[in-house]
């Protein structure tokens, strides 16, 4: 075992090893270097009585598509962690959109609130992602079991295109 | 080389291993719709594409309807089933019974730009845009919104427990749009 042990770590098997682990990087960097995997990131802060929420989100639509998409939003929410009562959405807006290849568009926009109606926005819909957009609102709900729901149809031709490349981005804003 | 060959083989697969899984969130899966869990309060959903006759087991909830007339051309291109998550990591429980819904899309087979998405689901949808007018047909109470510059109407209405919103988009009449919306009645 030693002997054979011995045996591959001669200079010239390490030599092996160690261009094998270039190579890998090489390969990696070159196969994955311009994959924009999903990596949402946002971050809501309910600590405060008034809170501008804003998220910076980039994925990906989910599992078969090289189709990835980018897209910010604010919203304007009021609304306490400790003692949450109600919320308002006073606007919504997107920038900084992108899509690749280019041709996603924006579907329907819900606020979907867990005492009241569905409320919906076709502002967005078959907006570019690249577009900028913001739409004031004035709407007030309780957040029990509040989320909201942008759909994306993450396609060449956008809302127009194949319904299997839409997609739902939703966001829950607190817990009761 | 032997020793070149496999260890770069190995590493290979090592590390496309470790970049897939790092890459993809919680997933599951529920009536075919899948939920990606992107963050605490951040989920992304993959609707199941289904048939009308899942579409109706699915959707026991409610009284599924189809409309009776479809005008000329225009045939069933997709079923799509969307329901919530049951819960977000955050501990908001989104209401899958009242929130689940089937959209259906008839595209016309002479145009393709020509095409009506039908949704339906328990709970009531109201349109918030502004310009949405409040018109009857048959009846019945229904939220109109055209959306100028991009040739796209939508219709809501909410009839028998459940909602039902039309969107269309390209050169299909008023006329014809009218009689599709109150044909499911």
């Amino acid at each position: 075992m030693m002997i054979r042990l011995k045996r591959e770590l001669q200079p010239k098997n390490l030599l092996s090893y160690v261009l094998a682990c270039i190579f890998t990087i090489f390969i990696t960097i070159f196969l994955f270097g311009n994959k924009a995997f999903a990596e949402l990131h946002a971050v809501f802060n309910l600590s405060q009585y008034e809170t501008i929420y804003s998220a910076s989100i980039s994925g990906s639509s989910i599992i078969s598509t090289p189709l990835t998409y980018k897209y910010w939003k604010a919203e304007t929410i009021k609304g306490n962690q400790a003692q949450p009562t109600s919320a308002t959405f006073s606007k919504v807006a997107t920038s900084i959109g992108t899509s690749n290849p280019a041709g996603a568009q924006y579907g329907v926009y819900k606020i979907v609130s867990g005492s009241s109606n569905q409320k919906t926005f076709l502002d967005w819909y078959s907006e570019s992602v690249a577009v900028d957009r913001s739409v004031t609102m004035n709407y007030s709900t309780t957040t029990s079991n509040l989320y909201t729901e942008m759909a994306f149809y993450a396609n060449t031709n956008g809302v127009g295109g194949s319904q299997s490349n839409v997609s739902y981005d939703k966001f829950a804003y607190t817990s009761n | 080389m032997k020793r070149f060959i496999i260890s770069t083989i190995f590493l290979i697969s090592v590390s496309i291993s470790g970049i897939v899984f790092a890459s993809s969130g919680d997933i599951s899966t529920n009536n075919g719709v899948k939920h990606e869990v992107r963050s605490d309060n951040n989920i992304v959903t993959k609707p199941s594409t289904i048939t009308v006759e899942k579409a109706k087991e699915l959707l026991t909830n409610i009284e599924f309807q189809l409309p009776t007339y479809v005008p000329n051309n225009l045939i069933v291109e997709s079923v799509i089933y969307n329901e919530p998550p049951s819960q977000f990591p955050n501990g908001v429980m989104p209401n899958i019974d009242l929130d689940k819904e089937i959209t259906i899309r008839y595209r016309d087979t002479s145009n393709e730009e020509n095409w009506i998405d039908y949704t339906t689901k328990k709970r009531r949808i109201e349109l918030a845009d502004d310009g949405v007018k409040s018109i009857v047909l048959n009846g019945l109470e229904v939220q109109y919104l055209e959306l100028t510059g991009k040739n796209i109407v939508a219709y809501n209405w909410f009839s028998k427990g459940a909602s039902h919103m039309v969107i269309a988009r390209g050169d299909i009449s008023k006329d014809q749009l009218i009689k599709f919306v109150t044909s499911f009645n």
